[in-house]
C-alpha cells in the first residue's frame, strides 16, 4: 500500500491547518488561539517540505522558505504572548472577549 | 529725506500692528502697551517734522513709492500727497492717535485681550493715515477699508458679551454698504474724468466746468455714489444706525471713532472733492436734507438718553451733521475748522467719560452715576472744560463757538437749491440754531447728572470699593486735552474776536471771514447760557430733577414713540429690507433644497446607512476575523480554480 | 530509505500521531497540557520531515520550535498561572454560542469539500522524480545555496534580512512588556509595585 506520496502528505497538511483553524474559531484563551495558529503554521510548512521532496527536487528552496516561516512564527510567538502578558497585567484575563473592543473602553 | 517721512507716517503704525499682532502675545503687558504707544507717538512726530518740512502747509508735497495697479487704461500708483488739508488731518490722526494710545495704556490695564486691542488700535490709526494721505481714489479705498475692518474688530472687543458682536457686524455691515457706494463713485468718475489721482482730478474737473451735459450729469451721479459712501463712514441718516451701537466697544475707541480716525473719513472725502461738489448742487441738496434729518435726530436722541457714552454718539451725529450742512452750502472753511473743534472736546468728553466708567466700576447709566464727579476733581474739570467747548458757550474756551458761528454765518447768506426746492437760509438757519440750544441742554444734563446732590442708591457702593481717580495715563491725558482745547480756541478765534484765524486759513487756504461781532452773537449766547444754567441746576438738584422728569415724561411719546425706537430707522430696515431679503433667501432656500441638496441627502443617506449596517461586519472578535479569512480563502480558491 | 514499506509504516503512524495530539492541542481544556501536546505533534513532524530528505528541516523542527518556541508558550503559562478549568489562562468567560460553532464547523467542512479534491489534482499534476542528490537537505547543501556568492546571492540578502525582523519583533515584545502599567483604566500615575506599595510611576 502506497500511503508515502504527495496527495497523503498533503492531506495531511490540510487536516492540520483545519485542526488549527478549527482552534481558532472555537477557543477562548488566546494562549490556546495562539497554539492553534502554530499548528495550522506547521500544517503550511509540511507541505512545503513535500512540495520540494515530490516535485522540485534539485534545489532546497522550500528548505529555505521554512526557515524564514519559523523565523517569523518565532516572532509572531514573542509578539502575541508579549501582548497577552500586558493583557493579563491589566484585565486579570486572557480571554478573547476581552479584546473585542474596537475603541477605547469609555 | 521728506518722502521717507512721508511713508513712514502711516507705515510706522501699521508696522507696529503687524509686530504687535504676530509677536505681542509673548511680551508683558507694559512691553507692548508701551511700543504701540511709542509708534503712534513715533507718527505724530513725523507728522510734525512734516508739517515743519512743508511750512505748515504752503508747500504741497508729492511722491510715488510704486506702480500698484496699472493696466492700460488705468493706473493707480502707491503715491502719498500732503497738501495743507492732508497735512493737517494727519496730524488731527496722529496726534489724538497717540494721546488716546496713551490713555488706554491706563484703561485697559485691567482688561483681556489688550494685545488685540492696542494691534488694532495702531491699525486703525493706520488705515486711516493712509486715507487721509492717499493720492488716488483706489488708495483711499485701501485705507477706508482699513478703517472699517479696524472699528469692526474694536468695537466687538468685548467679542463675550452678549450684543456686541451683532454691534461691531452692524458697523461692518452698514460700512460695507457705504463702501459698496464709494466704489461704484469711483468708477463714475472714473468713466468721466480718466483718472482716479487727485492731482489730475482737480485739473481736470477744474476744465470740466464748462463740460457737455451727459458727462457733467454722470459726474452728479457719482458726486451722488460717493456721498453714499461719505455718510456710511461719518454716520449720517439713513446710513447713521451703527454709531449708537458702536458704544459697545470701549470707551478709547469711542474717543478714537469720533474724535480723530473714523467719522472723519466722510467729511474728508466730501472737503477732498469739493469741487466735484461744487458742479453737484442735486449732491449737496440731497446732503443738506440727510444732514438736517440727522441733525435734529440727534440732538433729540441725546436728550433722552441715559447712557453716558450714547449722548455722546448721539451728540457726534448732530455736530457731524452740522459739518455736512455747512459743507452743502460750500462752506468748507468752517466745516473743517468745526471739525478740529469738535475732534477736541469730544475726545476729551470721550476720554472723561471714560474715566468715570473707570472708577465707577463700568457703570454708564448716568442716573446711577449721579454725584460722581464730586469725588474726581480732574475729571471733573476736564468735563466742565469739555461741556462747555461742545455747547460752544464761552469764546477763546472752546472753538466750537468759533467755528459754530461761522457756520451759522454762512448759512445766513448760503442756500441750497435742486429738483425744483431750494433750503433757504432762514429755514437752515432757524433749524441749526434751535439744535445748538439742544445741544447745550443735553451736554448740561448730562453734566447736571454726574454733579447731581444725591449719590446716593449708587451701584459701586455695594462693592465696597470707593471711587477715586483712575491712573496716571488717562489723568494726564485729560489734563494735556483740557489745557490743549483753551489754546486751539485761541487759535481759532475769528478778527472780530481779536484772533488772526491762524488755524482757518491753515486749514483752508481760505482768507479767514471776519466773522460775528461780539453784539450781534450776544441775544443768541444769552439765551444759550440762560438755558445751560436752568438745565444744570434743574438735574443737579434731586427735588427739581424727579419733579422735571415726572412731568416730561409724556414727551417721550410711549414706548413706541419716535424716541423710544430711535425714531423707527431699525425698524424700517427690520420690515422694509430685512424682511423681503429673509423671505426671498427662503425662497432660495426651498428652490436650492429641492434642487441640489435634496439628491444630497439621498445619496448621503443611502451611503450612511450602508456604512451603519456594514459596521456592524465589524464585530472585533478575532475569531469572526479568522473566519472570513479562511471563507475568502476558500473562495479565491475557487475563483482561481474556475 | 531502504525498505519502502517501512517508510509507508512510519509515515501512516507519524501522521496518526500528529493528527492526535493536534486535536487534542485544541480540544484540551488546560493549556499546559495542550502545550506538551503539541509539541509531541512536532515530533512526528520531524520525522516525517526527515523522510522527506530534509534532515535539516527536521532538526530546526525539534530545536527551535519544539525547543525555542514551546518554551516561551510555556514560560508565559506558567507566568500566567491558568486553572485547568476556566482559570485565568485557560477558557474564561462564556463558551461560544452555538450559532458560532455550527458556523465554524460548517465552514471547516466547507473547507475540506473544497480542498481535498484540490490537494489529489495538485497531487496528480505533480510528477516525482526520484533519486534526490545523496546531499539533498543536507546542511552543507544548504549553506552552500543561502551563501555562495554572497555579494549576488539575493537568498543571502532575504535571510540577513530575516534577523531585522526579529530584531524589531524583540523589541516590540519588550516595549509591550517593559511598562508595569500602560492601562487606560488604572490611572497612569500610580501603579502598585511587586512589593504592594502604591508608588509613583516614573518612566
Amino acid at each position: 500500500m502506497e500511503l508515502f506520496n504527495l496527495q497523503n502528505v498533503l492531506l495531511l497538511s490540510l487536516l492540520l491547518v483545519l485542526i488549527g483553524s478549527y482552534g481558532i474559531f472555537l477557543r477562548r484563551s488566546l494562549i490556546l488561539v495562539l497554539l492553534s495558529v502554530e499548528i495550522a503554521l506547521n500544517g503550511v510548512n509540511l507541505s512545503l517540505i513535500g512540495f520540494n521532496y515530490f516535485r522540485w527536487s534539485d534545489v532546497e528552496t522550500s528548505h529555505y522558505l521554512y526557515m524564514l516561516s519559523i523565523g517569523v512564527a518565532a516572532v509572531e510567538a514573542a509578539i502575541g504572548l508579549s501582548m497577552i502578558i500586558v493583557l493579563f497585567r491589566n484585565y486579570n484575563d486572557v480571554t478573547r472577549d476581552r479584546v473585542a473592543n474596537l475603541r477605547e473602553i469609555p | 529725506m521728506n518722502s521717507w517721512a512721508l511713508l513712514l507716517l502711516p507705515l510706522l503704525p501699521g508696522l507696529s500692528a503687524a509686530i504687535l499682532a504676530v509677536a505681542g502675545r509673548r511680551w508683558s503687558y507694559g512691553v507692548y502697551s508701551t511700543f504701540s504707544t511709542a509708534a503712534a507717538g513715533a507718527a505724530f512726530l513725523c507728522a510734525l517734522y512734516l508739517g515743519a518740512a512743508s511750512d505748515w502747509g504752503a508747500l504741497t508735497l508729492n511722491w510715488t513709492y510704486g506702480a500698484w495697479l496699472t493696466t492700460p487704461a488705468f493706473e493707480a500708483g502707491l503715491s502719498l500727497r500732503l497738501d495743507s488739508l492732508a497735512l493737517w488731518m494727519s496730524m488731527l490722526v496722529s496726534g489724538f492717535g497717540f494721546l488716546i494710545t496713551f490713555y488706554s495704556v491706563g484703561y485697559m490695564r485691567l482688561d483681556q485681550e489688550q494685545g488685540r486691542f492696542f494691534a488694532s488700535l495702531n491699525l486703525f490709526v493706520a488705515a486711516m493715515l493712509l486715507l487721509v494721505l492717499a493720492d488716488n481714489l483706489v488708495l483711499i479705498f485701501l485705507g477706508w477699508e482699513g478703517v472699517g475692518l479696524c472699528s469692526y474688530l474694536l468695537i466687538g472687543h468685548y467679542w463675550k458679551q452678549p450684543g456686541v458682536p451683532l454691534a461691531a457686524f452692524r458697523a461692518f455691515f452698514v460700512n460695507r454698504v457705504g463702501d459698496i457706494f464709494f466704489l461704484l463713485g469711483v468708477f463714475m468718475l472714473f468713466t468721466v474724468f480718466g483718472s482716479v489721482s487727485f492731482s489730475e482730478l482737480d485739473t481736470a474737473g477744474l476744465l470740466f466746468l464748462e463740460g457737455d451735459p451727459e458727462a457733467m450729469r454722470r459726474a452728479v451721479w457719482g458726486a451722488f455714489l460717493l456721498l453714499g459712501g461719505a455718510f456710511a463712514k461719518s454716520a449720517q441718516a439713513p446710513l447713521h444706525v451703527w454709531l449708537a451701537d458702536a458704544m459697545a466697544g470701549p470707551t478709547p475707541v469711542s474717543a478714537l471713532i469720533h474724535a480723530a480716525t473714523m467719522v472723519t473719513a466722510g467729511i474728508y472725502l466730501v472737503v477732498r472733492l469739493d469741487w466735484l461738489f461744487a458742479i453737484a448742487p442735486e449732491a449737496r441738496f440731497l446732503m443738506a436734507v440727510c444732514a438736517l434729518v440727522t441733525l435734529i435726530i440727534g440732538a433729540l436722541m441725546a436728550l433722552t438718553q441715559t447712557d453716558i457714552k450714547k449722548i455722546l454718539a448721539y451728540s457726534t451725529l448732530s455736530n457731524l451733521a452740522l459739518m455736512f450742512l455747512a459743507l452743502s452750502i460750500t462752506a468748507v472753511g468752517p466745516a473743517l475748522l468745526h471739525l478740529f473743534a469738535h475732534a477736541f472736546f469730544k475726545a476729551l468728553l470721550f476720554l472723561a467719560a471714560g474715566s468715570v466708567i473707570i472708577a465707577a466700576h463700568h457703570e454708564q447709566d448716568i442716573r446711577k452715576l449721579r454725584g460722581v464727579l464730586k469725588k474726581l476733581p480732574i475729571t471733573n474739570a476736564a468735563f466742565w472744560v469739555g461741556c462747555i467747548g461742545g455747547a460752544g458757550l464761552l469764546p477763546f474756551l472752546s472753538a466750537a463757538f468759533f467755528s459754530k458761528e461761522l457756520i451759522l454765518e454762512s448759512l445766513q447768506q448760503g442756500s441750497v437749491s435742486a429738483f425744483g426746492l431750494t433750503l433757504g437760509p432762514n429755514f437752515l438757519y432757524g433749524t441749526v440754531l434751535v439744535m445748538e440750544w439742544v445741544t447745550v441742554l443735553y451736554l448740561f444734563r448730562l453734566l447736571g447728572y454726574l454733579r447731581a446732590d444725591s449719590p446716593a442708591e449708587d451701584s459701586h457702593q455695594a462693592h465696597g470699593e470707593a471711587i477715586h481717580e483712575p491712573g496716571f495715563s488717562l489723568r494726564g491725558i485729560l489734563i494735556v486735552l483740557s489745557l490743549a482745547a483753551p489754546i486751539f480756541g485761541i487759535l481759532s478765534a475769528t478778527p472780530s474776536f481779536g484772533g488772526g484765524g491762524a488755524f482757518y486759513r491753515a486749514v483752508s487756504g481760505e482768507v479767514v471771514p471776519a466773522g460775528p461781532d461780539f453784539g450781534h452773537a450776544a441775544p443768541f449766547l444769552a439765551i444759550a447760557l440762560l438755558l445751560a444754567v436752568g438745565c444744570y441746576l434743574v438735574f443737579a438738584k434731586a427735588a427739581w430733577r424727579s419733579a422735571f422728569t415726572a412731568k416730561t415724561a409724556f414727551l417721550r411719546l410711549g414706548d413706541y414713540g419716535p424716541l423710544s425706537r430711535r425714531f423707527y430707522f431699525d425698524d424700517v430696515y427690520e420690515y422694509l429690507l430685512l424682511g423681503p431679503l429673509r423671505i426671498l433667501g427662503w425662497l432660495c432656500r426651498i428652490i436650492l433644497e429641492f434642487l441640489f441638496v435634496g439628491w444630497v441627502v439621498l445619496f448621503g443617506s443611502i451611503g450612511m446607512g450602508l456604512s451603519r449596517q456594514m459596521k456592524r461586519l465589524q464585530s472585533g472578535r478575532l475569531h469572526h476575523y479568522a473566519m472570513a479569512v479562511l471563507f475568502s480563502a476558500v473562495l479565491l480558491y475557487l475563483f482561481v480554480e474556475r | 530509505m531502504q525498505n519502502p514499506s517501512l517508510v509507508h509504516l512510519i509515515f501512516a503512524l507519524s501522521s496518526l500521531l500528529i493528527l492526535l495530539a493536534s486535536l487534542g492541542v485544541v480540544l484540551v481544556k488546560n493549556p499546559v497540557r495542550a502545550t506538551l501536546l503539541l509539541i509531541a505533534s512536532f515530533i512526528p513532524t520531524a520525522l516525517i520531515y526527515i523522510l522527506l530528505q530534509a534532515p535539516f528541516v527536521g532538526i530546526l523542527q525539534i530545536l527551535v520550535y519544539a525547543g525555542a518556541i514551546m518554551m516561551l508558550f510555556t514560560f508565559v503559562i506558567m507566568m500566567i498561572n491558568p486553572a485547568p478549568m476556566g482559570g485565568k489562562g485557560g477558557e474564561g468567560g462564556l463558551p461560544p454560542s452555538r450559532l458560532n460553532t455550527l458556523v465554524a464547523l460548517l465552514l471547516l467542512v466547507l473547507a475540506a469539500v473544497v480542498f481535498i479534491p484540490g490537494v489529489y489534482q495538485a497531487a496528480a499534476q505533480t510528477t516525482v522524480n526520484l533519486p534526490l542528490r545523496p546531499d539533498f537537505g543536507g546542511l552543507g547543501a544548504l549553506s552552500e545555496m543561502i551563501f555562495r556568492d554572497p555579494a549576488n546571492n539575493p537568498l543571502t540578502v532575504s535571510f540577513e534580512l530575516m534577523s531585522f525582523l526579529i530584531l524589531v519583533g524583540i523589541i516590540a515584545a519588550l516595549n509591550f512588556s517593559r511598562r508595569k502599567s500602560q492601562s487606560r483604566l488604572d490611572s497612569p500615575s500610580e501603579t502598585v509595585s511587586a512589593s504592594g506599595q502604591v508608588e509613583k510611576e516614573e518612566i
